[in-house]
């Protein structure tokens, strides 16, 4: 299992990219659509606010131009890969229980950070 | 129990493990039902209790430290003393370590902290008391518990670099822990075991059990809660004239009109009203009239269930609008009455609360516990395929039987079938249901033999559905009663079904079979009406 994090341009963009996760057929006239074997779980997070303003109403006042999307993999999905982002562990959202799913695609990439130093 | 007794594939919901859900029949474990699920997730035990984790023995051995250190390595640093493991004041590293880990597996950690100076420090390590995978950094006096995936094999204590610290180590517990894949036998509302197959969810809060008070003081650890630990917070009013509560604000993704479910556990204290509140797009939706004493709602799209111990879930779902994406919020304030929310406080009246959780979709799911992000718990599925679950099945004749509690779920066909893993699209049978509607076909060789659907507002949430197939002889029984029939249409050559799935024939999206499962069972034959009025009887 894979546990990797995306970002898109445009939410357009992402909706483009989304097509390419399913596979559809039709059955006798039925639509039939499955997602594709090497996707597992898709979740959608949008435009990540990185900074909210003060006071009792706060709104936001950074956020992001990139669609995010988390996926959990069972196999790598090349097409995919250009859209890889590897924000500190473990981001603004993960699955239950696969933190270290994400820490060790983390590490990979990134052997110097401190998540992934050995300590003494 | 003889109808049960007859049928060739017999599943209740009760021996599982990681990956596996037992069937009872055919016993030589070939009707058995693989499980998976990429997530955690929680269910309610036998104790009425939430629980995450399925827990393994204890691994760890004397570590109450009841009268020595023994089984533990302490680099002649340590000392015994009645209050546990003691790391007399040192600035250099001086670990307390044993060896309890297998590399890659996962570990549900507890101990005690308590500090005199300086801080302590957590990490799996090696054989040295070396540290390799720190867990824990900066630690003070307190109870702490980890679900860790083992990168080396000791768990090891230690100082915190840049202190001169002293502190005492107890209560040292560790446990494989099985999160993914393992099916969950949920005890909600007590009785028999259900097996629970659940949508994919994320919580938006993302700290479910810290949640800001409002016009309020928060005490947290201040009571017993649903998971059975003193995690539950007490909120008390104060005396200014507003609504008092707890919320959090900047919850609500970007997104237009959207079904959304906020769910909270409450137990009541000087107060014993509930309101739920969801704001976005300058509009506000709220959900009063929650009695935290009478386990009653006034709120027409509001639930609220008993979770014994004083504890009730109160739900509510509601259509929220944040196109704008400013500001928004989820709340929950105290009543003086069913209508009473704003008012001034006294000062000392409060309530408790525990486990937010603000998901998207119809019903409120099994509570997903977050820690600083939001969480998705993943799609729960299960299936078997075998040639041998064919003997078990008569492709010629007989009944498809489930025992069921729903979830309102719109929009999706919640299926359960019998399928032939070879063409899976041209040969199946299925029950289905749909918020409005059950439904039962047959496709043989491609073509539909028989369509049946019957709609209907069944009392929620249990079910019992049965469909009987035979040569030009159909019936759909729900509840004791035969709702639908054919008398014309063929079946299959002999063994071509050999595939139980919890989903759709071709497993596609949003066919799931997300239900309470309290039994399954597949009859060689097709049953009299008199059996299938007995089988579906409530």
């Amino acid at each position: 299992m894979i546990f990797n994090k995306y970002e898109f341009e445009s939410e357009a963009k992402w909706l483009e990219v989304k097509k390419t996760l399913y596979i559809t057929e039709i059955i006798d006239d039925e639509e039939v659509t499955y997602l594709r074997p090497e996707i597992n779980s898709i979740v959608e997070i949008g435009f990540i606010c990185f900074a909210w303003s003060e006071g009792d109403e706060p709104e936001c006042i950074d956020q992001s131009t990139m669609f995010a999307v988390d996926m959990l993999l069972n196999e790598p999905f090349e097409s995919l890969d250009q859209y890889i982002v590897w924000p500190s562990p473990v981001g603004v959202h993960t699955f239950g229980g696969d933190d270290s799913l994400y820490l060790a695609g983390f590490c990979k990439v990134n052997p110097d950070s401190p998540y992934c130093k050995i300590d003494e | 129990m003889s109808l049960y007794g007859d049928a060739s594939i017999l599943m209740f919901p009760s021996g599982y493990k990681e990956d596996k859900l037992y069937s009872l029949k055919p016993t030589d474990g070939t009707g058995d039902l693989s499980f998976a699920r990429s997530s955690s997730a929680t269910r309610v035990n036998e104790q009425g209790l939430i629980e995450e984790y399925l827990l393994g023995s204890e691994l760890i051995t004397n570590g109450d430290f009841a009268t020595n250190l023994n089984f533990w390595s302490t680099s002649s640093w340590w000392v015994w003393n009645a209050l546990g493991a003691y790391h007399p004041s040192a600035t250099t590293h001086k670990p307390l370590y044993q060896q309890c880990a297998v590399v890659g597996k996962q570990y549900y950690i507890t101990f005690d902290i308590n500090i005199v100076s300086g801080k302590a420090k957590f990490s799996l390590g090696s054989s040295t008391g070396s540290t390799t995978q720190v867990i824990a950094n900066n630690l003070q006096t307190g109870s702490y518990s980890y679900l860790v995936t083992a990168a080396a094999e000791y768990i090891v204590f230690n100082r915190q670099q840049g202190f001169n610290a002293e502190f005492y180590v107890d209560n040292v517990s560790v446990k494989e822990a099985q999160t993914n894949n393992v099916p969950r036998i949920d005890y909600t509302g007590g009785g028999c075991g259900k097996l629970l197959i659940e949508p994919q969810r994320t919580n938006y809060f993302p700290e479910s059990n810290n949640v800001y008070p409002t016009a309020s003081s928060k005490t947290a650890n201040a009571t017993s809660s649903p998971e059975g630990l003193e995690n539950a917070s007490l909120y008390v009013e104060n005396t200014a004239t507003t609504s008092h509560g707890a919320i959090k604000t900047a919850i609500f993704p970007t997104l237009g009109n959207t079904t959304y479910t906020f769910s909270v556990f409450a137990k009541a204290k000087e107060r014993k009203f509930l309101k739920m509140s969801l704001y976005a797009n300058s509009a506000i939706t709220n959900a009063q009239g929650f009695d935290l004493e009478n386990g009653t709602v006034t709120d027409s799209d509001s639930s609220i269930e008993d979770f014994g111990n004083g504890w009730y879930k109160c739900t509510t779902t509601k259509s929220i609008n944040n196109s704008t994406g400013g500001y928004n919020f989820a709340a929950i304030y105290t009543g003086t009455d069913a209508t009473t929310y704003f008012y001034q406080g006294d000062g000392t009246s409060g309530f408790y609360l525990y486990g937010f959780q603000l998901e998207q979709g119809d019903f409120a799911s099994s509570y997903i516990p977050t820690s600083g992000t939001t969480v998705t718990r993943t799609q729960d599925t299960s299936s078997t395929t075998s040639s041998n679950i064919a003997a078990a099945i008569n492709s010629e004749e007989g009944v498809q039987f489930i025992d069921f509690d729903r979830f309102d779920i719109d929009g999706q066909v919640n299926s359960f079938t019998l399928a032939r893993s070879f063409q899976p699209s041209n040969n199946y049978i299925i029950i289905a249901y749909r918020t409005d509607r059950i439904l039962g076909y047959i496709r043989s060789n491609g073509v539909y033999q028989t369509t049946m659907v019957a709609y209907g507002t069944w009392t929620m949430p249990r079910i019992k559905v049965a469909f009987k197939w035979k040569v030009n002889d159909f019936a759909l029984w729900i509840n004791g009663v035969e709702v639908k029939t054919d008398t014309s249409g063929t079946t299959f050559a002999a063994n071509s079904l050999d595939t139980i799935i919890f989903s759709g024939a071709t497993n596609q999206v949003n066919q799931q079979f997300n239900a309470r499962i309290n039994a399954i069972a597949v009859y060689d034959t097709a049953l009299s009406d008199e059996d299938l009025t007995t089988l579906t009887t409530l």
